[in-house]
């Protein structure tokens, strides 16, 4: 090869690499307008499915062919659970809380980690510019994710409802006699890391508490929308109180996967300035 | 052919991640497995096949993972190709070249990572965000040293089938 052709070869990948750096750099700079790229590519390659299967090693036997379908078939189930509770959230939201709740900011993930065994919180990138709030419920699909803890003018700290300080007034409904409504039996929802809850207060007498059971935000004091999904019913267990149960629940939403979610507001306080922040 | 295996472990590598990573949590800090499949391209690849297959594997990085996009498509071929040089220069094969230089990248790409992310995020604590990162590097530097090996068996065992 000649020189010069060497030259010409040099000249191209030094262009070619300069080349990918600008792209790069384009995508740091207009972060905001690819995150639709970012969604619809993972839409299109379902990773997450695959990783959960993966993690949860569901598939343990049968043909190539049977694993491959039924990999494909829970893709394609955790992708249409997934759609459905991000249709639930962003548009239907204002059915079910539109009253009180008339405004409801989408919101990404930005940071999740924890240097404590017993924290479970994440970053978002709406803060009190956003009209974001201390205390304001964070949801995804119909259930609870967690509450704001920490705003500032661009982001906010969401303790989740699987930490251990996360405190949630919550009811379990049950059914009284003929299939009549029974009284609620209420309880507080407390966070038992690293990914479940406990319903906690639950008096040994209560009817109506077992697997399976949906449990629902209480709505007390106005804090979280009532019956805003909170888990469902794990086990029941009679504990170490002679007069409570222990309950531990599953949550309604994988906290720990999640890339978006909703913060609901009360009012609408994005015009007014800065209100809230360590 | 390069290209193909590269995809593979690339995808290989995400669904660890996806899968493991949180689970291999200690203390806020995680291994990160595409960085140790960058750094093992930078160390042991071809140089042919490093800018490219870098800025690929960044991008992928920041597609499924979170963070700012585009940053570890940016960082992963500048900091790779300055790995691959040092690892030239300093016997790339050694287990204790590979321990430094993933550690220096590492430790690289957490740090400006939490650094933008204080930026966006202001009321974090930059402190603790410098020390987690601390932790991730080591962390990813030593689960590096193992998937290496791993990663070194693999061209041996195509050479055995051909």
């Amino acid at each position: 090869m000649s020189v010069q052709a060497q030259a010409s070869q040099h000249f191209r990948r030094y262009v070619l690499r300069v080349g990918l750096l600008l792209v790069a750099l384009y995508f740091v700079h207009k972060g905001d307008v690819w995150d639709s790229l970012r969604g619809t590519i993972r839409n299109v390659i379902p990773l997450d499915a695959v990783g959960s299967t993966v993690a949860n090693d569901s598939i343990s036997s049968g043909s190539a062919e049977v694993l491959e379908l039924t990999r494909q078939l829970q893709a394609r189930d955790e992708e249409v659970v997934r759609l459905h509770r991000r249709l639930a959230t962003l548009t239907h939201f204002r059915e079910r809380f539109g009253e009180s709740y008339p405004r409801a900011v989408p919101a990404r993930v930005i940071y999740r980690r924890d240097t404590h065994t017993l924290r479970r919180s994440i970053t978002v990138d709406r803060g009190s510019v956003d009209g974001v709030h201390v205390g304001a419920p964070v949801i995804w699909g119909a259930g609870l994710v967690g509450l704001v803890k920490v705003v500032s003018s661009s982001s906010s700290d969401v303790l989740l409802i699987t930490d251990a300080d996360c405190r949630v007034d919550a009811l379990v409904r049950n059914s009284g006699p003929k299939g009549r409504p029974g009284s609620p039996v209420g309880g507080i929802l407390v966070g038992n890391p690293p990914a479940g809850c406990r319903l906690e207060f639950v008096p040994r007498t209560a009817k109506g508490i077992s697997k399976g059971a949906v449990i629902y935000a209480s709505g007390w004091r106005g804090r979280i929308p009532v019956d805003l999904v909170l888990g469902t019913v794990l086990s029941v267990s009679p504990g170490n109180n002679p007069s409570l149960i222990e309950v531990e629940v599953d949550p309604a939403v994988d906290v720990d996967h999640l890339s978006e979610v909703v913060i609901l507001l009360r009012q609408d306080t994005s015009q007014q300035p800065e209100n809230s922040s360590r | 052919m390069k290209w193909f295996r590269f995809l593979v472990l690339l995808s290989v590598a995400l669904v660890v991640q996806r899968s493991f990573g949180d689970r291999m949590e200690v203390y806020g800090s995680r291994p990160d497995f595409v960085l140790i499949l960058a750094l093992h391209l930078s160390l042991c690849a071809g140089s042919g096949l490093i800018f490219g297959a870098q800025w690929v594997a960044g991008l992928a990085r920041d597609l499924f993972g979170i963070g700012v996009l585009g940053l570890s498509a940016c960082l992963f071929p500048l900091l790779g190709t300055l790995a691959s040089r040092l690892g030239r220069d300093l016997y790339a094969h050694h287990p204790l070249t590979r321990l430094v230089l993933s550690f220096l990248v590492a430790l690289q790409v957490e740090l400006t990572f939490s650094f933008v992310l204080f930026l966006k995020a202001e009321h974090l604590d930059l402190f603790s965000l410098f020390a987690q990162g601390f932790g991730s590097a080591i962390y990813t530097a030593l689960v590096a040293l193992i998937l290496y090996r791993l990663l070194d068996m693999w061209p041996a065992l195509e050479a055995r089938t051909r």
